[in-house]
């Protein structure tokens, strides 16, 4: 965090003195959407105690006479800031701050082979994440109306991921956080509705994921003579994200 | 479904249009088509990583209804796909599933909302996100072929750019990716259970061009 905070204002204030002819800076705000958020939510124990080698993808299955219901990968919600540096018209240098969270899916009943016997399987899966993008690209002026800017980069993403399996004879819950630092593709279009302000448009990409985390959960060992009630997982950021939002340019295009 | 849809899209897109105040009305009103592609199909490395697979291509056509708001815009459409390669499992599944082979078709009924970057006369970027029904068939074969159907509400986004031809017709090319899965529909782990465990994957990228004829 240091490191980030440290970065961050460099970007702000080190890059002050400059000429507003030569650099422009601007501040934005957006929200978007995040389909397939945490990819599959694979863990340990969905792979060894609940026949599901692809998490959530895995965990859906049904059977006549048994009451299921589909659980879908979740779909996030994200919002947040973002800091731009344009130096020579051309040359573009953001960070950024995020905050993401699942607000549909992981929910439902799924089943397993309880030593032989078919049984319905309820679960749930959350997950929040922040993350610190810092990408660098280049910009294309299109007049005084549009900019299309393409940049990439890192980003410092701390993800918290939870998972919740009961049945009728036990539970098995499992919690994970921890860090990462994925790749960012991003693609950004502006359009200028006035001299400073402008409307925009934001598709990136994450490719990353966290080490492999030990869950923080132990109280959850009823059942299957405690099989799996160590859980490890990954937190997965990989995804694409597409959000709108506002830029406020401190000098005129 | 589609046919209801291809009725239903414009004319509820045209309406919207005729209610909005004059001073907010559409520039324009635009109905195209479109060729494109996806690629793999299905996902099935997806769905089991063990597998080796031959991905499944699917050749795409569709109409698109576009309508510009000053800077916003809605996209909808209708597409339906037709098999180009069929999916092959090269190296079986270690898990127990006997999947061998697979087609799948299908159709759906995008939308999509954004901005719209216009580039003088030249043309416009746009880039949008939204949702998609989708609507599958085609067989499975494990053992013996099996017909498939399955449906799913998808999300994803949309990035295109059109070329302007004349004032009334422009040239688009549109990148477009939905993420989608449909509920259990086969059993195909006949050494584990008789559940069913087997879904279809929309998801994926698709890649459209096409011409569109603007109204309004």
């Amino acid at each position: 965090m240091k490191k980030i905070s440290l970065l961050l204002f460099l970007f702000l204030f080190g890059a002050a003195p400059l000429a507003a002819g030569t650099a422009n800076y601007s501040m934005g705000f957006s929200a978007g959407i995040m389909p397939s958020y945490g990819g599959n939510l694979y863990s340990t124990t969905q792979a060894i105690v609940f026949d599901s080698n692809t998490g959530v993808d895995g965990i859906n299955k049904s059977l006549s006479g048994f009451n299921t219901k589909e659980v879908q990968r979740l779909f996030g919600i994200s919002c947040g800031v973002d800091f731009k540096a344009v130096f020579f018209d051309y040359f573009l240098l953001r960070v950024g701050g995020n905050y993401s969270m699942s607000v549909y899916g992981g929910e439902g009943k799924g089943m397993f082979d309880d030593a032989g016997t078919e049984t319905v399987l309820k679960c749930g899966y959350s997950m929040t994440s922040y993350d610190v993008p810092l990408t660098l690209g280049l910009v294309i002026p299109f007049w005084k109306d549009v900019k299309i800017s393409f940049s990439c980069g890192l980003a410092y993403a701390y993800g918290q991921y939870k998972n919740d399996f009961e049945w009728a004879a036990g539970e098995r819950k499992g919690s994970f956080s921890g860090w990462a630092l994925p790749l960012v593709l991003m693609l950004e279009g502006e359009y200028f509705i006035g001299e400073k302000f402008a409307l925009k448009t934001t598709l990136a990409y994450y490719k990353g994921a966290t080490e492999t985390i030990k869950d923080g959960t132990s109280s959850d060992t009823t059942g299957l003579a405690g099989a799996g009630a160590v859980d490890f997982a990954k937190i997965d950021f990989t995804g694409y994200r597409f959000s709108l939002g506002i830029s406020y340019y401190f000098y005129s295009i | 479904m589609l046919s209801a849809s291809l009725i239903t899209i414009p004319a509820v897109m045209l309406a919207a249009l005729l209610l909005l105040p004059a001073s907010s009305r559409a520039e324009y009103f635009g109905v195209g088509i479109h060729v494109g592609a996806h690629h793999n199909v299905g996902n099935l490395d997806s769905y089991d990583p063990t597998m080796q697979i031959k991905p499944q291509t699917d050749i795409l056509v569709g109409c698109a209804f576009k309508t510009n708001l000053k800077f916003f815009f809605i996209r909808a459409g209708i597409d339906t796909t037709f098999l180009f390669t069929k999916g092959e499992v090269l190296e079986p599944s270690t898990n127990g599933d006997t999947t061998a082979e697979y087609r799948i078709q299908y159709s759906q009924v995008p939308c999509f909302a954004g901005l719209n970057f216009p580039v003088q006369d030249i043309g416009e970027f746009y880039m949008g996100g939204g949702i998609a029904y989708l609507l599958a068939t085609g067989s499975v074969k494990h053992g013996t072929k099996e017909d498939i159907s399955a449906s799913a509400l998808g999300y994803g986004f949309l990035c295109g750019m059109q070329l302007n031809i004349t004032s009334f017709i422009k040239l688009y090319m549109e990148w477009e990716y939905i993420d989608a899965r449909s509920k259990p529909m086969m059993a195909t782990q006949p050494s584990v259970s008789t559940w069913k465990n087997m879904y279809v994957d929309f998801t994926g990228h698709r890649m459209l061009i096409g011409a569109m004829y603007y109204l309004l």
